[in-house]
């Protein structure tokens, strides 16, 4: 289950995609509007399909692995460059299909739908070859960005990424609680923290039993010790708040190490 | 439940459980042309005629109720405009994948379409209009219908686009 959840964008199917899309209805319509190829050009090997549907269509089942990876870099800027080359040819047909593709990468992931607006602001201006090259590349890098996410939807990404700032955040800050208990050797935190407990629905990490049993017995109830945790589920019943031991603190900290 | 009451996200997943080519039929089909909106009253009915059935109730975009609001002489009028040849090339690629989705949830629908695509109708109305008349007859049994997939192994089995 954990491997499924860790699997990268680029690793997904189109239908595993469109299962995360569903969360939000409007994303996964939107996706479905993306999926497809573009009108033109039907029958024709297009560069127009290569640049822009295959980073949407998932990982390929037969081949076992994505299309955008059959190509080199290089060879997919020259793919994107041709692919805007075609699009001149039916500019406004094509501008409507690019709607399809920058709405449903608006909630995928901005910088795709950015880039995207940028290869048409610059095939539009006619701009010099180097800035289509550069531009080219941008709309790469931010499909690759997104490829080698774990989540669809940029949201769930931002989610991760936010608990991935939040964790590393609580570790520093855990890591700092801990040496200074190490250092310091004081217990009157724990201490003051217990005689407010005596009135409190909470549970009491200690170390061990023979630690319970120094306790004032009206505490004795609420101690649960290290060993006697096979697992976290008890710690969250009724969001029950946790005292800690400090000397537990430390301990866990060094199994965390 | 009718299928023109049904959300569009239940009309997938009874696509899913019926096979993967059934989903990607109706999946891809879900959009409308890849075509300036701006040019004709005819081009810009092509969406509401051709997709808006499939997208049955959907709160997002245009959905079955546009559809409903058509009138058999709207839909004769865009039958007319796809018998030349020039404007129906210009929605070939389209209407070959709302034909791929009506294979599997009504083939009457895709036979029609098959005909339209397939048959020169230059200057042959009559025929054109006959062919709006079937396409609604067959559009409105499915939208009535309970049953979404409308036989056992759904229709023609093609390669996904």
């Amino acid at each position: 289950m954990e491997e499924q959840l860790e699997k990268k964008n680029k690793d997904k199917s189109w239908i595993e995609i469109f299962d995360e899309c569903k969360q939000k209805e409007h994303v996964a319509l939107y996706y479905c509007e993306a999926l497809r190829r573009f009108d033109k050009y039907f029958g024709k090997p297009s560069h127009i399909s290569a640049a822009f549907q295959v980073p949407l269509r998932g990982k390929d089942p037969i081949e076992n692995e994505h299309r955008w990876y059959k190509f080199h870099y290089y060879q997919k800027e020259d793919i994107v460059i041709a692919a805007m080359n075609e699009a001149t040819q039916c500019w406004d047909d094509f501008y409507e299909y690019a709607l399809s593709l920058m709405y449903c990468w608006n909630n995928f992931n901005m910088e795709v739908e950015i880039a995207i607006k940028n290869l048409i602001r610059t095939w539009e201006g006619n701009c010099p070859d180097k800035t289509k090259r550069n531009v080219a590349r941008d709309y790469i890098k931010a499909v690759d960005i997104w490829m080698h996410s774990t989540k669809v939807l940029k949201e769930e990404q931002d989610r991760i990424n936010r608990e991935g700032k939040y964790l590393r955040a609580y570790y520093t800050a855990f890591k700092e609680i801990c040496e200074y208990y190490k250092v310091t050797g004081i217990e009157s935190h724990f201490q003051f923290m217990l005689s407010a407990a005596k009135n409190k629905d909470c549970w009491i990490l200690c170390k061990d039993k023979d630690q319970i049993n120094k306790m004032d017995r009206e505490l004795q109830p609420k101690a649960i010790t290290l060993a006697q945790l096979t697992n976290l589920f008890p710690l969250r019943e009724n969001n029950k708040p946790l005292i800690i031991d400090p000397a537990v603190w430390c301990e866990l900290f060094e199994n965390l190490v | 439940m009718k299928n023109q009451d049904k959300p569009w996200i239940e009309v997938m997943e009874i696509c899913r459980n019926h096979s993967k080519e059934a989903l990607w039929a109706y999946a891809s089909a879900l959009r409308g042309p890849d075509i300036m909106e701006s040019i004709t009253m005819n081009d810009r009915r092509l969406e509401t005629i051709f997709t808006c059935p499939l997208r049955v109730r959907n709160e997002i975009f245009i959905d079955v109720k546009e559809y409903k609001r058509l009138s058999l002489k709207d839909i004769e009028s865009v039958f007319i405009y796809l018998s030349d040849t020039n404007n129906k090339y210009k929605y070939l690629h389209y209407l070959e994948y709302v034909r791929f989705a009506w294979s599997f949830l009504n083939p009457k629908v895709a036979d029609i379409l098959s005909e339209l695509m397939g048959t020169i109708l230059d200057e042959q109305e009559d025929r054109a209009k006959a062919l709006a008349c079937k396409y609604k007859e067959y559009v409105d049994e499915w939208l009535n219908s309970e049953r979404v997939i409308n036989q056992e192994y759904g229709g023609a089995i093609g390669e996904e686009k």
